[in-house]
């Protein structure tokens, strides 16, 4: 359960790579030498180590078209673990991340041969490495990003690995709560969590925000089904004082809520209770699922944390609409229609539809007619952008037709394979305020806090609009959700 | 040895991490460097912040500096001397941990450490007596993290020396019992390590009791130093314990009291010790793993991947003493539900998809190390992992991979609907090929094809389907060429019956020879060749129309409509591959036809050559040899081919390739002859191009290069579109004495801005008059009006060291048009229609050039050629 090496890498397409930061574990390796036996590939040094990695990542050659190791159509990854061509043998299992021009790296100790290789699950350090990566990017990506502020945090790297994971072996992930890591005297009655170094003083608070994402795929089309699915994460702060506070969130769903499926929660919560978990997204729905209180008890990290990541499924998409659109000699006939639920609380901070134009030339001229909001054509002439505001009419249906003309094809017009003929979509942006789809709330008797003195509650939730598309009816569009069950 | 300062510290250590073992060669190979260091190390003048930096490079690379177990010795005995001299300051604590972990590092992978060794034995000494200092007691919280470094070291010296504190676990028992800060963390990995590695030990001796282990308060056992290694996770299930009712009643205590205490853990720490614990209670078969019941419901709910695999693990271990049915398939389909949870970062999901395929099922069906699906998962619970076109492409594969092997191994109208969704998806992504899709959405494609191809590859309609659609797409991208290529070869491998890769091959050879010949072909051309070569090696193709093709295009050449080098190889290699893999009797007559012709009317030398061996190899060999003769690896030494056709020292294909040259063997120098020191023969130098400010150079061919003769002049005609300098790659292509082609990539032709200077054309007849008037009306005709390409711009030169006159004389003697005193008329013309003038003027001590030109965007050019004049 160790780690050979760590890496972080920095790539911009087209440039060589650069290791911003490495650590190797020497004992580890030792042992891998003893485990690995014949099977033993040796970590090479980092320039050779970044090259077989960015050829690995068929990351090389850019400019060519066609490169049998790296275009081959037997190479499939089905993983993030790949096998690094090194001088002395494949160095495998090498996780690595890609993420905003970054490469986070990790070599977990295999503590046996590596000839067969063993199946990823029975590797027990893979999932350190998955750990120790995945705190690694909350930690580069968590606050503002600039050139300094990202060197800064790269300079705090051997400091910080060296206490969440000295020797190899990680002993936390979580490399934000270790920054401000004091040692405070405290009287210790039992056991506190190792997590809860808190050093709060001040006014007790907790806050507690419930936000709900609402992705959806229209096609108003009488053979393919339409999606929507929604998926929330509850994050917490707790600025409470002392080791050993504890906390319960319950959330609650009214009595038309819907059940939430899929709970995943922090580790922080010290006990669950098996009702909460038995709802599955992949089970097919019954009335008799288990539909709250969600009591989740836990002693709150010092940082802002996410709770609990649920998923749920909902009756009918918020937002309910069709797009039409119709290639007429050179122009572009278009329809589009959105209807908000009346169940929805029509109370937006902000509702826009946005249709984009793919693989043609710029508007060249627009005339149209909305039944609400205001319709502008975006600067680069490729997008129109339908501002409905904070409110749809009473009526809770509005419209837009128009026609569209466009300019010849240039260089400067935005192309997507997928959107080739008439295929096209509007995709909504929206964020409703206080207010879940599935109902989920939190408030102030739901918080309780086993900590001296009273500590303020906050309580609020929201909805956004993520991934939300319609889909042009009159041309083929993606599918992308399949039942085999009618 | 003086002190070094920090920042050169800094600096070392920067060169030392970025390549260790050339540094250290640089630093010669005594240990002046390691010394140094270590001196450095104890001096007062260096910061600790430096320290704690220098200390880095023992902690990842102690063999490289120390690189036997004495000097290990050593080091780690004045790393301790060092330590011991720090006072116990806060501020100080951070490099005391480093110290302690170094200290460790270097013993251990030196191997220097052991009983006999007197740096180990003070070091474990240290190390426990730090720990000993249960709640801050003596040194107070602020040497908490010193603490923390010195349970961390021992339970890493236990990690790699299993068993080293086996005898003492009642005393490891008690400190991680007694301990409440935040530190307990590192005496319960402690603890339960030396558990772990006691009680597997004790098995593997056989011998002992378990109780006595559990009380165990004494010395060290040094023997395990000789451990490494010894006690692995594969090996569990051959070991076994009974111990009596009373011991398995004491191991349970402890084994509640620390899975209680579980949860205080950060989850990689929470599932180390489960994982401990876990092998703890498979060897001893008396105590029940229900055990870890307790445990699970939270296990189950995590959102953490540390935490769940832990729980994926207990499975795998103790499958229905653990899990019940019921928990077995509820685990499954939290499995699914992660594999697809939006919430979870996409590396995270791939996983748990790959766990999906390795499930650690109660009554395995399969080895387990090879993928397969567990019986519990149906095509409903599968179907919400169908592909999207919105996936990325790590998902995307491995999602159809799951649902084509789902839909493989059920049956009945849901598997088969799976299959045309399935099907459907793969169309899709070549309708975003056809589209604008780049080199990721083709690979994408392709990758697809391959997998369905691989699962369906039976199911005659849909690879029908299939076929047709890559037929599509090539005509309407030829470039798609490597890939269809590169899908037969591969699919050929997989599939049982290659029954589909034969049809694609001849769909495509029926699109192929069916295209126009028309310009601009060369480029398609080329492809469609590649793609004919490829349709020649399947023996179930019927070869005629690719012959009628070939011959199509033999008459163009003949007719002079097409001809370079390249096509003619392309051409060859199809035959080649005919000659291997087309028996004789079927295509002898006709091939023989066209290799003849190719002999007599192809226009490139070399083609005609190798066409006319061709012919010769299948007029005077029978099928059998002709196959053994051109399979790769068939002997054949390819210079005598001409006199004898068998031999034994090379091998034939490598005549037929080209190869990369090794080392340029070619310079092309301007006018000054280098001298080859080999022979060459049929050197072809292709010049490509930087830019477009120039039109495409042709191909220069140049029959044979030898030591004996003098270097060949070769002229080459640059033709300027705009008038910049630029560089020409250039590549060599030739075939050496032994018979080999090679290609060689070489220096690139430099064209510096004066290449391109032209002298104005006058009459040579005209008078200093004329041409000064001719030059004045040029300058009027060049003044900037601010709308046209005209500028006008200033130079100056110093004339100190030469007067303005040498310069004009050494530099623009060509371009001279007319000349006062102190005042020299320069034009220079700019292929293909541009003009430079100068106006050159002595003034105190330097020359002000005034420059007009009408071409603006050639100033920084002339700028840079005139100060480089001076220079």
């Amino acid at each position: 359960m160790a780690l050979r090496g760590v890496w972080l890498i920095s790539y911009e397409q087209g440039a060589c790579g650069t290791v911003l930061f490495s650590r190797r574990y020497p004992t580890v390796e030792k042992r891998a030498k003893a485990f690995n036996g014949a099977s033993y590939v040796t970590v090479p040094e980092d320039s050779v180590f970044l090259k077989a990695l960015l050829y690995e990542l068929k990351l090389t050659d850019p400019d060519k078209k066609f490169v049998e190791y790296r275009d081959s159509c037997s190479r499939i990854n089905k993983t993030s673990v790949y096998a690094l061509p090194t001088g002395g043998g494949d160095l495998w299992p090498v996780l690595a991340f890609q993420k905003s021009g970054l490469i986070y790296v990790c070599l977990p100790l295999v503590e046996q041969s590596l000839k067969p290789r063993p199946p990823l699950i029975s590797i027990s350090g893979i999932s350190q490495a998955f750990a120790l990566l995945s705190g690694l990017l909350v930690f580069i990506n968590s606050s503002q990003k600039n050139e300094a502020e990202m060197s800064a945090k790269v300079g705090q790297l051997p400091s910080l690995l060296m206490q969440a994971c000295p020797l190899g072996t990680p002993l936390d992930t979580d490399l934000n709560g270790l920054l401000d890591n004091i040692h405070v005297s405290t009287n210790h009655m039992q056991k506190q969590p190792v997590w809860r170094i808190s050093t709060y003083k001040g006014k007790p608070q907790v806050n507690v925000c419930i936000t709900e994402k609402v992705k959806s795929m229209q096609y108003d089309k009488r053979d393919v089904a339409d999606m929507w699915q929604v998926y929330g994460t509850v994050t917490c702060k707790c600025d409470l004082e002392g080791a050993t506070s504890n906390v319960t969130v319950s959330l609650n769903l009214p009595a038309n809520g819907s059940p939430l499926q899929d709970i995943l929660v922090h580790p922080c919560v010290t006990s669950l209770d098996s009702a909460i978990l038995t709802s599955c997204s992949v089970d097919v729905m019954d009335d008799s699922a288990f539909s709250g209180p969600y009591k989740l008890p836990f002693t709150p990290p010092s940082d802002l944390f996410n709770l609990c990541y649920y998923t749920s499924q909902v009756p009918v998409p918020p937002i309910l609409g069709f797009y039409q659109l119709k290639e007429e000699e050179l122009q572009l006939k278009l329809t589009v229609n959105l209807k908000l639920h009346e169940s929805v609380k029509n109370a937006f901070e902000y509702c826009e539809a946005r249709i984009p134009f793919f693989n043609r030339g710029p508007v060249t001229h627009l005339e149209y007619k909305v039944s609400y909001g205001q319709l502008d054509v975006s600067r680069e002439k490729s997008l129109l952008v339908w501002v409905i505001g904070q409110k749809f009419p009473k009526s809770l249906e509005i419209s837009l037709t128009g026609t569209v003309t466009f300019g010849s094809m240039s260089k400067e017009q935005p192309v997507d394979p997928i959107c080739s003929g008439s295929t096209a979509y509007v995709k909504l942006y929206f964020r409703i305020p206080d207010y879940t789809l599935t109902g989920c709330y939190a408030d102030q008797h739901s918080v309780q806090v086993f900590s001296s003195g009273k500590p303020k509650i906050n309580t609020s939730r929201e909805l956004i609009s993520s991934d939300y598309y319609i889909w042009n009816s009159k041309a083929p569009a993606p599918v992308v959700y399949r039942t085999l069950f009618f | 040895m003086s002190v070094r300062s920090g920042d050169s510290w800094a600096q070392l250590i920067t060169t030392f991490r970025a390549g260790p073992t050339a540094f250290l060669l640089a630093h010669g190979s005594d240990d002046t460097f390691l010394a140094e260091l270590l001196q450095d190390l104890s001096s007062e003048r260096i910061s600790e912040q430096t320290k704690v930096s220098m200390l880095t490079l023992l902690l990842e690379f102690p063999t490289l500096l120390c690189p036997d177990p004495e000097v290990g010795e050593q080091v780690a005995g004045s790393l301790l001397a060092n330590f011991a001299q720090l006072p116990h300051s806060p501020k100080l604590s951070w490099l005391r941990c480093h110290l302690l972990v170094v200290v460790g590092t270097v013993l251990i992978s030196t191997e220097a450490f052991g009983e006999g060794s007197q740096a180990s034995r003070d070091y474990l000494s240290l190390l426990l007596h730090l720990a000993s200092d249960l709640n801050d007691q003596r040194q107070g919280p602020g040497d908490r993290g010193v603490r923390a470094a010195a349970c961390e070291s021992l339970r890493e010296l236990e990690c790699c020396y299993p068993g080293l504190f086996s005898r003492r676990l009642d005393s490891l028992h008690s400190m991680q019992q007694q301990e409440l800060t935040p530190v307990h963390q590192g005496y319960t990995l402690l603890y339960s390590l030396a558990l772990r590695n006691a009680v597997l030990l004790l098995a593997r001796r056989g011998e002992g009791a378990l109780s006595e282990l559990l009380a165990g308060n004494e010395g060290l056992a040094w023997e395990a130093v000789g451990n490494a290694g010894a006690v692995s996770p594969a090996s569990l299930d051959r070991l076994l314990l009974l111990p009596t009712p009373s011991e398995t009643k004491e191991l349970k205590s402890v084994l509640s009291q620390l899975l209680d205490g579980s949860y205080l853990l950060t989850p990689p720490a929470q599932s180390q010790l489960l994982w401990h614990l876990a092998q703890v209670v498979c060897v001893i078969r008396t105590q029940s793993p229900a055990i870890f019941k307790a445990q699970l419901v939270r296990l189950f709910g995590t959102a953490h991947v540390a935490l769940l695999h832990a729980s994926l693990q207990l499975k795998g271990l103790f499958t229905d003493s653990l899990f019940t049915a019921e928990d077995e398939a509820f685990l499954l389909r939290r499995l699914v539900g992660m594999a697809q949870h939006p919430s979870l970062p996409s590396p995270l999901k791939l996983f748990y998809l790959d766990c999906l395929l390795h499930f650690p099922e109660n009554r395995p069906l399969g080895s387990g190390s090879e993928e397969g699906l567990p019986v519990l998962l149906t095509p409903r619970l599968a179907s919400c992992l169908f592909p999207s076109l919105f996936n990325d492409p790590g998902t995307m594969l491995a999602r159809l991979n799951l649902l084509s092997l789902v839909c493989l191994e059920n049956q009945g109208p849901e598997a088969e609907r799976g299959v045309g969704y399935i099907f459907e998806h793969v169309l899709a992504l070549a309708d975003t090929v056809a589209g604008k899709g780049g080199r990721e959405a083709t690979g994408l494609f392709f990758r697809a094809t391959y997998l369905f191809a691989r699962y369906f590859g039976s199911r005659p309609q849909l690879m029908g389907e299939l076929t047709g659609t890559l037929v599509g797409l090539y005509r309407q991208r030829c470039s798609l060429a490597p890939n269809l290529i590169n899908l037969l070869n591969e699919t050929q491998l997989v599939l049982d019956d290659p029954a589909w890769t034969t049809s694609l091959s001849k769909a495509l050879q029926e699109l192929t020879v069916g295209m126009p010949l028309l310009p601009p072909w060369e480029q398609e051309l080329g492809w469609h060749l590649k793609l004919l070569a490829r349709v020649a090696k399947e023996s179930g193709v019927p070869q005629g129309s690719t012959l009628g093709f070939l011959q199509r295009l033999v008459r163009l050449a003949g007719a002079g409509q097409l001809g370079d080098w390249y096509i003619g190889q392309a051409l060859l290699s199809v035959c080649r591959n005919l000659l291997q893999h087309q028996p004789p009797p079927a295509m002898g007559c006709q091939l023989a036809e066209l290799l003849q012709d190719v002999s007599l009317s192809y226009p490139d030398v070399d083609v005609q050559d190798r066409a006319r061996f061709y012919y010769a190899l299948l007029s005077c060999l029978s099928g059998d040899k002709l196959g053994a003769v051109l399979a790769p690896g068939g002997r054949l030494k390819a210079r005598t081919l001409s006199s004898s056709i068998m031999a034994d020292s090379e091998n034939f294909a490598a005549a037929l390739t080209v190869h990369p040259a090794p080392q340029p063997l070619l310079l092309l120098q301007r006018e000054a002859p280098a001298k080859p020191t080999l022979q060459l023969f049929c050197l072809l130098l292709h010049f490509e191009r930087s830019d477009n400010f120039y039109e495409p150079v042709p191909d220069v061919c140049v029959p044979c290069l030898s030591a004996t003769h003098p270097s060949p002049v070769l002229t080459l005609h640059l033709q300027p579109r705009c008038p910049y300098p630029t560089e020409l790659a250039v590549s060599a292509l030739y075939t050496t004495q032994t018979g080999l082609t090679y290609c060689s990539q070489l220096e690139p032709l430099q064209v510096a801005f004066p290449d391109i200077f032209l002298p104005l054309a006058l009459p040579v007849n005209w008078d200093c008059e004329s041409r000064r008037h001719l030059f004045d009306t040029l300058w009027s005709s060049l003044c900037p009006d601010g709308s046209g390409d005209c500028a006008e711009s200033l130079f100056c030169w110093p004339t100190t060291q030469q007067p303005l006159g040498v310069l004009v004389q050494a530099h623009f003697a060509s371009y001279l048009v007319a000349e006062e005193p102190g005042t020299y008329k320069i034009a220079i013309a700019l292929p293909p229609h541009y003009h430079v003038l100068l106006q050159a003027q002595e003034t105190q001590g330097a020359a002000r050039v005034t420059i007009r030109t009408d071409n603006w965007k050639v100033l920084p050019h002339l700028s840079a050629y005139l100060q480089k004049v001076v220079e």
